[in-house]
């Protein structure tokens, strides 16, 4: 399965008459995206915003951040089982607006989360800052029960995102990655004297506001099961999750994830990658011995020596990562952990809600509890008084001024558990 | 193996109204919620659904629903023990409730979530 990525890059976003890309510009038809969005009879009306680095604009409450796409060659659409059939992607070739993002905002619980400022403090904490935003504020029609609500907004970012991708579609990329991955078996016996290595990506999938979707299936009622990574890059799973803005993994990461990304990097020199597990995080005790033994068991039969193990959310996920560690390393598997810290805010607390002494190879993202005052912006677009209700806010969290004190795990993606970050702790 | 028979530990007006028959009340915060579970856990019963349950944090929303098995095994369950432990460390760790007045609306949101998460676990448990 050969996957090529054709980046262009998109350095600005403007609106104009029609939605092209020029010059490394994306013109937005505001119009056109208003009317994508409003066939939904869910929706009773969107406002479309553009947000820019360096703006003095803080967007919140933040549900999912989805990157442009178009698939110019090769089987299937974008996001297969949601906005296009459920073909399987993975090859061909895909066009990325990369620098661009539809970025979902709409109160679906009072409580929701989920901060992007796109200048001060605040944006150095997620990498959404540096991307040129197209912002669509939903408002649902009256009385819509919450999981419609959350179900609405998805498909209008996915369906925006597909929409603008198509401006890239005969455009030269500035750049065209490839990716190749073989069958298991040919996959294994490509680097016979490498270590082989397995990727488990654990997927956050208990109920409303926590779900995700693999080619349009709830995750949760899915056993553990193997997916190429080209799949994964080219959108075959998608976010509905709504809480615990910092470490959730939105649409974005799933299709840009670092650990793919550097796994196929270093795959036949330093270690042979064959293949991902995608596995579920779920709320029953049973669930949780079940999916991660059928993890462990498919692991095992393909053969692998290590598996790096990556966690979506925190609290009860400890205990799926956990499960999945121990279970692996008792197979004879080796593994490396990556996962965030809830280490209170002197950092001085046991990080994680389980532990295990396998656990013997964590890679943190950081501590979400580590607090951060946001200065006032001239801008907001979403609903600012959500910073009072959020994941890390406290009552008073907002000030007068417009500030907010809280806790950084109130920004988006800013201890996401692939590691996708600027931030990071390197030895000198 | 049949269905496992469970009670529901509560402090949810929304998941003690939906299965009034097989819920037990707590009066009393999220801690106390798992406090009580924990005391069942030490006299013998199973921990079913994990005390975390979703990523809403628990020094965030007051609502907290725990399942545990409905009749005690002659043993304890050192797995439900450590999970249940290890969940009030967390409780302890993260601080006292951060809200001192909920609006109404975000008060039922706070129910409505505890409650999917329980409705996620009972239609896993009933299959």
């Amino acid at each position: 399965m050969r996957l090529e990525l054709g980046k262009i890059r998109i350095k600005d976003v403007q609106f104009g008459s029609e939605t092209r890309v020029g010059q490394g510009v994306l013109y937005v038809d505001r119009a056109a995206v208003e009317g994508i969005v409003g066939e939904d009879e869910r929706i009773a009306s969107v406002s479309v915003e553009l947000a820019r680095p360096g703006e003095e604009v803080r967007i919140t409450p933040v549900k999912d951040v989805i990157e442009p796409r178009v698939k110019v060659a090769g089987p299937g659409g974008v996001f297969p089982g949601m906005v296009s059939k459920v073909d399987t992607v993975g090859e061909g070739r895909t066009h990325v607006l990369a620098g661009a993002a539809v970025v979902t905002t709409g109160k679906i619980v009072g409580f929701q989360e989920g901060i992007i400022d796109m200048t001060g403090p605040g944006a150095e904490y997620t990498p959404f800052s540096r991307l040129n935003n197209v912002v669509l504020v939903c408002e649902p029609v009256a009385g819509l029960p919450q999981h419609e609500h959350e179900a609405a907004i998805r498909m209008a970012g996915l369906k925006v995102a597909a929409y603008l991708g198509e401006a890239g579609r005969d455009v030269e990329p500035d750049e065209v990655d490839a990716y190749e991955c073989l069958p298991l078996l040919a996959q294994a016996a490509a680097y016979p004297d490498l270590p082989k290595v397995v990727y488990v990506y654990m997927l956050q999938s208990q109920g409303l506001m926590h779900d995700t979707y693999v080619y349009g299936v709830d995750a949760k009622r899915s056993l553990p099961t193997l997916i190429y990574p080209t799949e994964v890059m080219d959108g075959a799973i998608v976010s509905g999750n709504c809480v615990s803005a910092c470490d959730k993994n939105t649409t974005y990461h799933h299709q840009n994830s670092p650990v793919i990304h550097d796994l196929l990097a270093r795959h036949g020199r330093d270690f042979n990658f064959i293949g991902v597990v995608i596995t579920n995080e779920n709320v029953t005790l049973a669930d949780k011995e079940r999916s991660s033994n059928y993890t462990a068991k498919l692991v095992e039969m393909m053969g692998a020596d290590g598996a790096i193990v990556s966690e979506e959310g925190f609290g009860n996920p400890d205990a799926d990562l956990i499960m999945n560690c121990t279970k692996l390393e008792k197979k004879g598997i080796r593994t490396v952990l990556v996962t965030d810290e809830y280490a209170g805010q002197d950092g001085a607390s046991q990080s994680l809600a389980d532990a295990n002494p396998l656990a013997d190879a964590v890679v943190t993202a950081g501590n979400a509890n580590e607090v951060i005052t946001l200065p006032p912006m001239k801008k907001v677009i979403g609903h600012p008084e959500a910073a009072n209700v959020i994941a890390g806010g406290w009552d008073g969290s907002l000030a007068a001024d417009g500030s907010i004190a809280a806790e950084i795990q109130v920004i988006t993606g800013c201890t996401n558990e692939l590691g996708f970050s600027h931030l990071s702790a390197r030895e000198i | 193996m049949s269905p496992e028979r469970y009670i529901i530990i509560t402090n949810n007006p929304e998941v003690a109204a939906c299965w009034t028959q097989i819920s037990e009340w707590v009066d009393g915060n999220a801690r106390a919620v798992l406090i009580r579970a924990r005391g069942l856990v030490h006299l013998g019963h199973r921990l079913l659904t994990h005390p975390l349950a979703g990523s809403v944090k628990p020094n965030e929303s007051p609502y907290r629903s725990v399942i545990v098995s409905q009749h005690p095994d002659t043993t304890i369950d050192f797995d439900s023990l450590r999970i249940i432990e290890g969940a009030l460390a967390t409780v302890d760790k993260l601080g006292p409730p951060r809200f001192r007045t909920i609006p109404p609306n975000v008060d039922a949101d706070f129910q409505l979530i505890d409650y999917t998460l329980m409705q996620s676990a009972v239609e896993s448990l009933h299959v």
